[in-house]
C-alpha cells in the first residue's frame, strides 16, 4: 500500500514568495485561522486563491478546547465560516486551555490534566465538530510548568481524549521533546501510549533554552531550527503509523533562507521513509 | 405615468437614470457572468505572469528590464542599456529574459523594448496563459460581452430615440442634449463592457496583492544586487515605483511613467488595494499574541 | 464548577503580576479565598514556582511584542 505523506510549512506572509515559488517541494500550507476571523472577504478570499494552488490546512489558536468550560458558539462559528470559505483539507487546534474567569492568557496553556479537562476537551470536541462540520485535529501543547491539579501524566491525559473523541491527534514532537526534557519523561514511551491509527499530523519545530542556568528549561518559541532529537522521533512515529502523515514546519520568526527550510523539510521526508522502510522490514 | 409624456427637462433627468440602471445592469450581469467560485490554479511564483496580468506586455518588459539590470545582466547608461560582457541568453531561463538579453547584444534606447515585434510575442504566451485561466478575457468571454452590450445598446437608443421622435413628431427640435446624453451613455457603456481583465482577473489581482502584501511591507529594506527575486516580485505585483529608496532609484529613473501608475494604484485606489494578509495590521485577533501572520509564537509554554 | 474555579485561579496568577506576587507570598490563603476545594488548594501551594515564574515572563515577553 502507497503511504502518501504530506510535508510542509506554515503560511507567513515573509515566506510567501518562498513557498509559492517552491511548491513542487511543499506538499501543504498550515494557515493560522485566528489571524483571519476579522479579516476583510478580500484577505478571505485571497486565502481561498492560495489553497487551488496547494493544499491548505487551519490551525487554531484560541478555541481553548481542553477546558472544563464550554467554548463559546460564536467562536466555533468563526471557524466553521472560515472552513467553509477557504475550503482546507483539514483543521486543528489545541489541546489547552487560553482563558479563566474572563481573563485572557495570551497564550496556550497547558490545562490540570484531570477528569474534568478531559471530559471538557471531549464535549468542546463534540461541538466543535457539530459546527464546522469535520472534527479537528488536536495538539498537544508544551509548558514551561506543570500544571497544578493534575492527577494523571500528559500521555494519560492525551490518550484518554483522543480515544473518547473523533479526534484525530496532531502530534507536535518539539512539543513532546521539550515536555520531556523539563519534566522528565520518557517522550517514546508518550508516543508508544498514543493510539497510533490516529496520529494524523505532525509539527516539527525548534526552540532555545530559558531560565536559571543550573535548571533550565526548553521553550518552544518557533523561532530555531528543527533539532535532530525531533527528527529521529518523527522516524519512530513514521514506523508506528500506518496511515498517511501531514507534517508541518512551523516557523514564526527569524526567518532563515527559504532552502533552509526546504532542506528541513527534506530532512523530514527523510526521517519518515526512515520509519516506514523500519516498519516494513519488521513487517515482513 | 409614461415617461414619453414627459416633458424634455423630465425625460433628461429621467434618461439619466434610467442609462445609470442600464449601465449598472451590464456591469452587474458581466461580473456574476465572469466570477466563479474557484479560483484557478496558475503560477503565482512567474513575476512576469503577474506583471501582465496587472498591466500588460509593457509592464512585463519594464519588471524583466529592471530584473537584469538588479541581476547585473543588462547594464545601462543613462537611457541607453546593453547586455553586460558577461551574460549570454543561456544564463537565465525565462524567454522574455532571454528575448530581452538578444535584443541587447549593442547598446541601445530602454524604450525600444515596447517597439520590438520579437519581444511582443514573448509576451504572447503570458497572454495565453491568462486567457486560458479566464483571468483574461478570451473569445466565449468577449462574445458574451459583445451580446450585453448590443443588449443595452439597443435598450438606451430605442429610448431615446423613441423620445426623438416623439418630439420631433410635435414639433420641437431640441433634442441634441438627448442625442448627447445618448452618444455619452453608449460610450459609457461600451467601456463598462470591456475591461482589460475578467472579474475572476480583477479578484486574482487583487488576491496575489493580498499574499504577497508582506512583501511591499519589505520593499524599502530590499537591496539590489540580484541576491534575492523579491524585488522582481514587489515589481510584478505592486509596480515599479513600489520599489523604494535610493537603492532602486535607477528602476524608478528607467520608467518614470511606470513609477507615477504605481503610486496612484497602491493602497485605496484603482484595481483593488493592497489587501495584504494581516501585513497592514488588519485583524490579528488572536488571543495568543500571534503577530499578523505571525504563528502561534510556539505552540504552549508561553 | 470547581475546575473552572481553578482554570481561572491559573488564569490569574498566569497573567497577573499582582495576583501572582500575593500568590507567592501566600499561596494557600489565595487558594482558599478563591474558592478552590482541599485537594486544588493542596496542588497549588505545590505549584512548580520555577516554571510559573518562566511561564509570567514569557507571556509579559509576548504581550510587549517581544518573543
Amino acid at each position: 500500500m502507497i503511504v502518501r505523506d504530506r510535508f510542509g510549512l506554515g503560511w507567513r506572509p515573509k515566506l510567501a514568495l518562498g513557498i509559492l515559488s517552491n511548491l513542487d517541494r511543499i506538499d501543504v500550507v498550515e494557515v493560522i485561522a485566528d489571524d483571519y476571523f476579522r479579516a476583510p472577504h478580500r484577505e478571505r478570499r485571497a486565502l481561498r486563491t492560495l489553497s487551488a494552488q496547494t493544499p491548505v490546512t487551519l490551525h487554531g489558536v484560541t478555541l481553548g478546547l481542553a477546558s472544563s468550560v464550554p467554548v463559546e458558539v460564536k467562536r466555533l462559528d468563526q471557524i466553521a465560516r472560515l472552513c467553509a470559505d477557504v475550503g482546507p483539507v483539514s483543521w486543528s487546534e489545541h489541546l489547552a486551555f487560553v482563558r479563566g474567569g474572563g481573563i485572557e492568557i495570551g497564550h496556550l496553556a497547558a490545562p490540570p490534566r484531570c477528569a474534568a479537562t478531559i471530559d471538557g476537551a471531549i464535549a468542546n470536541l463534540r461541538r466543535a465538530r457539530a459546527i464546522a462540520g469535520i472534527a479537528p485535529q488536536v495538539e498537544n501543547v508544551a509548558t514551561l510548568i506543570d500544571p497544578p491539579g493534575s492527577d494523571r501524566d500528559e500521555a494519560t491525559w492525551v490518550s484518554e481524549i483522543i480515544r473518547n473523541s473523533d479526534s484525530h491527534l496532531l502530534l507536535d514532537l518539539h512539543n513532546l521533546h521539550a515536555n520531556a526534557l523539563n519534566f522528565n519523561f520518557d517522550p517514546l514511551d508518550f508516543i508508544s501510549r498514543m493510539p497510533a491509527e490516529r496520529i494524523s499530523a505532525v509539527h516539527l519545530a525548534g526552540g532555545k533554552w530559558i531560565g536559571r542556568h543550573e535548571a533550565p528549561r526548553l521553550l518552544d518559541d518557533h523561532l530555531h531550527d528543527v533539532p535532530d532529537p525531533v527528527y529521529d522521533l518523527l522516524e519512530e512515529v513514521a514506523a508506528r503509523t500506518p496511515q498517511a502523515l501531514t507534517v508541518i514546519i512551523e516557523r514564526d520568526g527569524k526567518f532563515p533562507p527559504i532552502e533552509s527550510l526546504l532542506d528541513q523539510l527534506d530532512r523530514a521526508r527523510a526521517a519518515v521513509a526512515r520509519g516506514r522502510q523500519r516498519a516494513r522490514v519488521l513487517a515482513a | 405615468m409614461n415617461p414619453f409624456d414627459f416633458s424634455g427637462p423630465q425625460f433628461l433627468l429621467f434618461y439619466v437614470i434610467f442609462a445609470g440602471l442600464v449601465i449598472g445592469g451590464v456591469v452587474f450581469w458581466r461580473r456574476r457572468a465572469e466570477l466563479s467560485a474557484a479560483p484557478p490554479r496558475v503560477d503565482l511564483s512567474d513575476p512576469y505572469l503577474i506583471a501582465y496580468l496587472r498591466a500588460g506586455e509593457k509592464e512585463v518588459l519594464r519588471v524583466a528590464t529592471i530584473a537584469l539590470i538588479d541581476r547585473g545582466l543588462l547594464v545601462r547608461d543613462g537611457r541607453q542599456i546593453r547586455r553586460a560582457e558577461h551574460a549570454a541568453p543561456d544564463a537565465v531561463h525565462r524567454p522574455i529574459e532571454k528575448a530581452l538579453l538578444k535584443k541587447y547584444t549593442r547598446s541601445g534606447e530602454v524604450s525600444w523594448i515596447f517597439e520590438d515585434d520579437g519581444l511582443s510575442k514573448v509576451c504572447e504566451s503570458y497572454k495565453h496563459t491568462l486567457r486560458r485561466a479566464r483571468l483574461l478575457p478570451d473569445e466565449s468571454v468577449n462574445q458574451a460581452r459583445l451580446v450585453r452590450l448590443v443588449v443595452a445598446c439597443f435598450v438606451l437608443t430605442g429610448v431615446g430615440f423613441t423620445k426623438v421622435l416623439l418630439a420631433l413628431e410635435a414639433g420641437r427640435t431640441n433634442v441634441g442634449f438627448l442625442i448627447i446624453l445618448m452618444i455619452v451613455a453608449i460610450v459609457i457603456a461600451v467601456k463598462v463592457s470591456f475591461p482589460r481583465l475578467t472579474e475572476n482577473g480583477k479578484a486574482m489581482l487583487e488576491d496575489v496583492k493580498s499574499l504577497y502584501g508582506g512583501l511591499q511591507d519589505r520593499a524599502t529594506l530590499q537591496s539590489p544586487g540580484g541576491a534575492s527575486v523579491e524585488p522582481m516580485m514587489v515589481a510584478a505585483v505592486f509596480g515599479v515605483g513600489a520599489l523604494t529608496g535610493p537603492a532602486f532609484l535607477s528602476a524608478n529613473e528607467l520608467f518614470p511613467e511606470a513609477r507615477n501608475r504605481s503610486t496612484s494604484n497602491s493602497c485605496g485606489s484603482g484595481d483593488g488595494g493592497c489587501g495584504s494578509s494581516c501585513s497592514s495590521g488588519s485583524s490579528c485577533g488572536s488571543s495568543c499574541g500571534s503577530s499578523c501572520g505571525g504563528g502561534c509564537g510556539g505552540c504552549g509554554g508561553g | 464548577m470547581n475546575e473552572s474555579r481553578l482554570e481561572s485561579f491559573l488564569a490569574k496568577i498566569y497573567v497577573d503580576e499582582n495576583a501572582r506576587a500575593k500568590f507567592l507570598a501566600d499561596p494557600r490563603g489565595e487558594a482558599v479565598k478563591a474558592g478552590l476545594t482541599p485537594q486544588q488548594i493542596e496542588d497549588v501551594v505545590k505549584i512548580d514556582r520555577d516554571g510559573l515564574e518562566l511561564l509570567a515572563e514569557s507571556l509579559k515577553r509576548k504581550k510587549q511584542g517581544g518573543r
